[in-house]
């Protein structure tokens, strides 16, 4: 493990939406736009905040994002993370013989 | 996914060298993502090589937390076989770009393929020559532009663009593991690095994966057209699928 890992360098804005974030890494990005294009919803577009080479980095969109993971697979800078939070596990439901 | 790795990635990448040395949107970026995400799945980071050739390829000599090894230009798979043969416990993977693999190199890696050599092969196909500025390679489709054919290229004349894994698959016996990926399709392409690596792991015999890749800034092309020209133009050339697994009889294509 490099001394990089542990402090984190690339600090990312995470954006909350529903049943998760996405997380953009400016520092990383290079404004390559090859997420907007993998984006089945459409809902990537370009922010005001400069990436590493001063072109602009990327943007999503809360409201349209379903977390499928396109644009972190197709990153080739690792700029952008999508995180799923699962829902909280319920017990599991009784069993029938245990009714008798 | 590694909880020290910032965001998406692989803990085999080293964190300290990023942003990385390639063009934006280059392809290097994804196949390098999957050959670490398929190292971390192994866990076999401690005993790989990395062997980078010259041309973009060589971009990535201080990408990972492996040892890596820069060769002469197409002398990257012959210097990890001898590592190999050395040191038989190395898992060995020769990174190259096809000036590297099928131009320059090509005497090596068809030696190392008919001699049956237990290492593992990733090859960059992006149609043309990136480093030097997009000049025409062995792999340039029929009637691609590029810097040395400004007309397209000339099949009459310099001939069609090579099958590399084809040739591959018959150069090598039946324990060889030859596909070609896409860095349209990342998973499918883990899953082909992966099962390349496995097959050196249980020391089989020769792996190679052939892989398309992306080059926007020689073929001037925005991200959409980047991912057109992959899917549509070189799909048409280049047939995506696993060609010869070692077990399996006859060849085969994806889906």
């Amino acid at each position: 493990m490099s001394k990089g890992m542990a402090e984190m360098p690339f600090k990312g804005k995470p954006t909350r939406v529903r049943k998760g974030y996405v997380t953009v890494m400016p520092a990383l990005c290079k404004g390559c736009g090859l997420c907007m294009e993998r984006c089945p919803q459409s809902c990537i577009g370009w922010s005001d905040v400069l990436g590493v080479y001063g072109t602009p980095s990327v943007l999503v969109d809360d409201s349209r994002c379903i977390l499928c993971g396109n644009c972190e697979l197709i990153c080739p800078d690792c700029a952008i993370a999508v995180t799923f939070v699962p829902r909280p596990q319920r017990g599991p439901a009784p069993l029938l013989a245990d009714w008798d | 996914m590694s909880a020290t790795a910032p965001g998406a990635m692989p803990a085999s990448w080293r964190v300290d060298t990023k942003p990385h040395k390639f063009c934006p949107g280059c392809g290097h970026g994804i196949i390098l993502k999957m050959l670490g995400r398929a190292v971390d799945e192994l866990g076999i980071g401690d005993r790989t090589v990395f062997g980078c050739d010259i041309g973009c390829s060589l971009l990535a000599w201080d990408f990972f937390n492996l040892d890596t090894v820069q060769a002469h230009h197409g002398r990257v798979t012959p210097v990890l076989v001898g590592l190999k043969r050395a040191e038989s416990r190395l898992l060995t993977v020769a990174y190259m770009g096809d000036g590297g693999g099928y131009a320059i190199g090509a005497q090596h890696l068809v030696s190392a393929a008919g001699r049956n050599e237990r290492i593992s092969v990733i090859l960059v196909n992006n149609t043309q020559y990136g480093m030097t500025g997009g000049q025409m390679a062995p792999t340039t489709l029929p009637g691609q532009r590029t810097e040395t054919t400004p007309f397209g290229r000339d099949v009459a004349e310099t001939g069609r663009p090579m099958q590399g894994p084809e040739m591959v698959a018959s150069l090598t016996n039946e324990h060889a593991y030859v596909a070609r990926g896409t860095v349209t399709k990342p998973r499918q392409l883990k899953v082909m690095i992966r099962r390349a690596l496995e097959n050196q792991m249980l020391g089989r015999g020769f792996s190679f994966v052939e892989v398309l890749s992306f080059c926007p800034t020689n073929w001037r092309t925005s991200a959409k057209e980047t991912i057109a020209f992959v899917d549509e133009k070189m799909a048409e050339v280049f047939h995506t699928g696993e060609i010869k697994v070692p077990g399996k009889s006859g060849v085969g294509e994806d889906e």
